[in-house]
């Protein structure tokens, strides 16, 4: 499959003060870069303040970068034109987190799936089938049309969006953690929708999540990020080399009282991303630090074919210690 | 026992959004009430506490035992006296016990100085050494900062100090760690456990995360629109589920064994509480419904082991 999305050194600073206090600068996103292929899903996981939410703005253009380009179908998206860049928004679309606010509540359900035609200067072939359509494609019934957001559950809600967000046939949908506020019976609800959705009609999804459970089952590859950067890059069933992956993973609660183990030891907190230490952002936090990791930045390097960590003791690189480090986990 | 719930109802109006729980927490045990939005997990809690009133609702039936004494109808002089002194509560977000304008250190002395008579100077020891206990770095410093200084996993630690400041015998934990991150949680959690199995608290685990349940609890109360549909140990409930919204809570937590596509979802939305079906709650949702469940409401019969299901269908069986 070719690429959909090529993403190069993407960085995005944000300052801070100016006037009255001493300006300060918050590296939101630092030098990313990846592809996302056609038909893949490609998960994005960290916790809060690690920029997942910025990095999908700047890969849709709702923001522009501090450096770096996004390549969108083969085409930089910074060459084009307003008009070229509204036209090729029609092939990406966003799904927001919480369903609620998303959706103007004096908007109809109807008026809401008719608004990205609206935007777009795009006149579908007849509205009542149009809206109809939609709404059969994400599992509600017809009848919600006329209903507000208000009358809907958090589920329904976010069926709309998704809805919404496919109205224009996007090729790619950016998934901003689309079932972070719904019940767990709903959320296995909408991801075998996303899941449905994506082979019925050959999306690509960029799907955003604090969850490493939930990544792990339904993407192929994973991103995680830690303040800013990519920390590693693996597929979805590969081992972590990063010890805060690892870290993630362990303070995951798994469903199985057969398996309980004493819960982290992962101490401390995220540093703030205005003043980010010279070496590793995670070295304050991390079991296997030295002193290389507080003086140098380590960079992606490859594990293993299509599996990258920046680290510079990784966990799969030395067997013996991978097998420690597990035990004491 | 020290808390024993028999056959609670709770009243707002016309509604009993919480009818006939029972369930039961013992000296050092952790009880976990799982259940969705809309569960009447939080209620439950509230009425614990006997801040029903203050929300416009009250107990309409049953009772609420704590070491003994029912505190259905209890004064609200005695009842002030348990609140935050034998019984504590953490909530969601921490910002709802913390003032804002107020030091943090003077707001865990409170407790002390309430309820066990403490001097200011004593108080203030104690706090620290809670603080310590709670792996708080640096508690000098932290104890003269405003609550807006700290991070969010600080301040629910703070919470928790408050919470252990009176020296409470039950702590009730509603969703503590919801609002948290993930490697954040983890350390809560974890801290949790350790309170209630140091110390020898009771302590009740409000949560919606199976996974919580699983890692920490001893016993587990599913609710599904407010009754408690299974009461079962740990162990039992995840390796032998007998009510079937148990059966497909577990199923629909996505676990990295799993294949893309194998994940199952419970049909169908939790109702509100004005819209309730006939019979069993669940019915509607329920992959093994029976005519039966359609208009006999099942009742939860709790066994000579304490373990109980509420429900027509896995009783027969």
């Amino acid at each position: 499959m070719s690429d959909l999305l090529t993403v190069n050194g993407l960085s995005r600073r944000f300052s801070d003060g100016g006037l009255f206090r001493k300006r300060k600068v918050f590296h939101a996103v630092s030098d990313v870069s990846f592809t996302l292929k056609q038909g893949e899903i490609l998960g994005v996981v960290g916790e809060s303040g690690c920029g997942k939410s910025t990095l999908a703005r700047l890969v849709l253009r709702l923001i522009n970068p501090s450096e770096g380009q996004v390549q969108f179908d083969g085409v930089d998206m910074a060459s084009l034109s307003r008009g070229d860049m509204r036209r090729l928004r029609q092939r990406m679309q966003l799904v927001f987190q919480d369903p609620y606010s998303a959706i103007d509540p004096r908007y109809s359900v109807r008026d809401a799936l008719l608004e990205p035609y609206r935007v777009q200067g795009v006149k579908p072939k007849s509205t009542d089938e149009t809206v109809a359509s939609l709404l059969d494609m994400v599992g509600l019934n017809s009848s919600l049309a006329q209903s507000y957001p208000h009358q809907l559950s958090g589920g329904q809600k976010q069926r709309v969006g998704i809805a919404r967000a496919l109205a224009l046939n996007p090729s790619l949908v950016v998934l901003d953690e689309p079932t972070a506020s719904l019940d767990v019976s709903v959320q296995a609800q909408i991801v075998a929708l996303l899941e449905r959705l994506r082979q019925e009609l050959g999306l690509t999804y960029l799907f955003i999540s604090h969850d490493l459970g939930l990544v792990r089952y339904f993407c192929d590859q994973i991103l995680v990020m830690y303040l800013g950067r990519i920390v590693e890059v693996m597929p979805s069933g590969a081992a972590p080399a990063h010890p805060y992956t690892r870290a993630l993973l362990d303070s995951t609660f798994e469903p199985d009282p057969k398996r309980r183990r004493s819960i982290t030891r992962l101490a401390g907190e995220i540093p703030s991303g205005y003043d980010l230490p010279p070496g590793c952002a995670f070295a304050n936090r991390c079991p296997r630090v030295t002193d290389l990791c507080r003086q140098v930045l380590p960079t992606l390097t490859s594990q293993a074919s299509g599996h990258q960590a920046a680290c510079h003791h990784p966990l799969t690189a030395v067997p013996e210690l991978a097998v420690e480090q597990r035990s004491v986990a | 026992m020290l808390l024993d719930l028999e056959m609670l109802r709770i009243r707002f109006g016309a509604f009993s959004p919480v009818d006939q729980v029972t369930l039961s927490v013992d000296r050092g045990q952790i009880l976990g009430i799982v259940g969705e939005s809309g569960s009447g997990k939080s209620l439950t809690a509230t009425a614990i506490m006997g801040l029903l009133p203050r929300i416009g609702g009250q107990v309409a039936a049953g009772t609420i035992r704590f070491d003994g004494t029912d505190l259905v109808g209890l004064p609200e002089r005695e009842m002030r006296r348990l609140r935050g002194g034998r019984i504590a509560l953490i909530t969601q977000n921490p910002m709802t016990s913390l003032d804002s304008m107020m030091r943090i250190g003077p707001q865990i002395d409170q407790a002390a100085r309430l309820h066990l008579g403490l001097s200011r100077s004593a108080a203030r020891a104690r706090s620290l050494e809670l603080m310590a206990d709670l792996r708080i770095p640096d508690p000098a410093s932290v104890y003269d900062l405003f609550p807006h200084q700290l991070s969010g996993g600080m301040k629910q630690r703070i919470v928790i100090a408050m919470a252990l400041a009176g020296d409470p015998e039950l702590l009730i934990a509603d969703e503590p760690t919801t609002a948290l991150d993930v490697t954040v949680q983890a350390q809560i959690v974890q801290i949790l456990v350790d309170l209630a199995r140091q110390r020898g608290l009771g302590l009740i685990l409000i949560t919606h995360d199976m996974g919580v349940v699983a890692q920490a609890c001893d016993r587990v109360a599913v609710m599904y629109c407010g009754r408690v549909v299974e009461l079962a140990e740990v162990d039992a409930l995840f390796e032998h589920p007998r009510h079937p919204y148990t059966q497909a809570l577990i199923r629909c937590i996505p676990r990295h064994d799993m294949a893309r596509g194998t994940m199952s979802a419970i049909p169908g939305i939790v109702p509100s509480a004005a819209a309730q079906p006939p019979g069993c709650r669940f019915n509607p949702r329920c992959a093994r419904v029976a005519d039966r469940c359609r208009v006999e409401i099942p009742e939860l019969r709790v066994g000579a082991s304490g373990n109980g299901v509420a429900c027509h269908v896995a009783e027969a069986a």
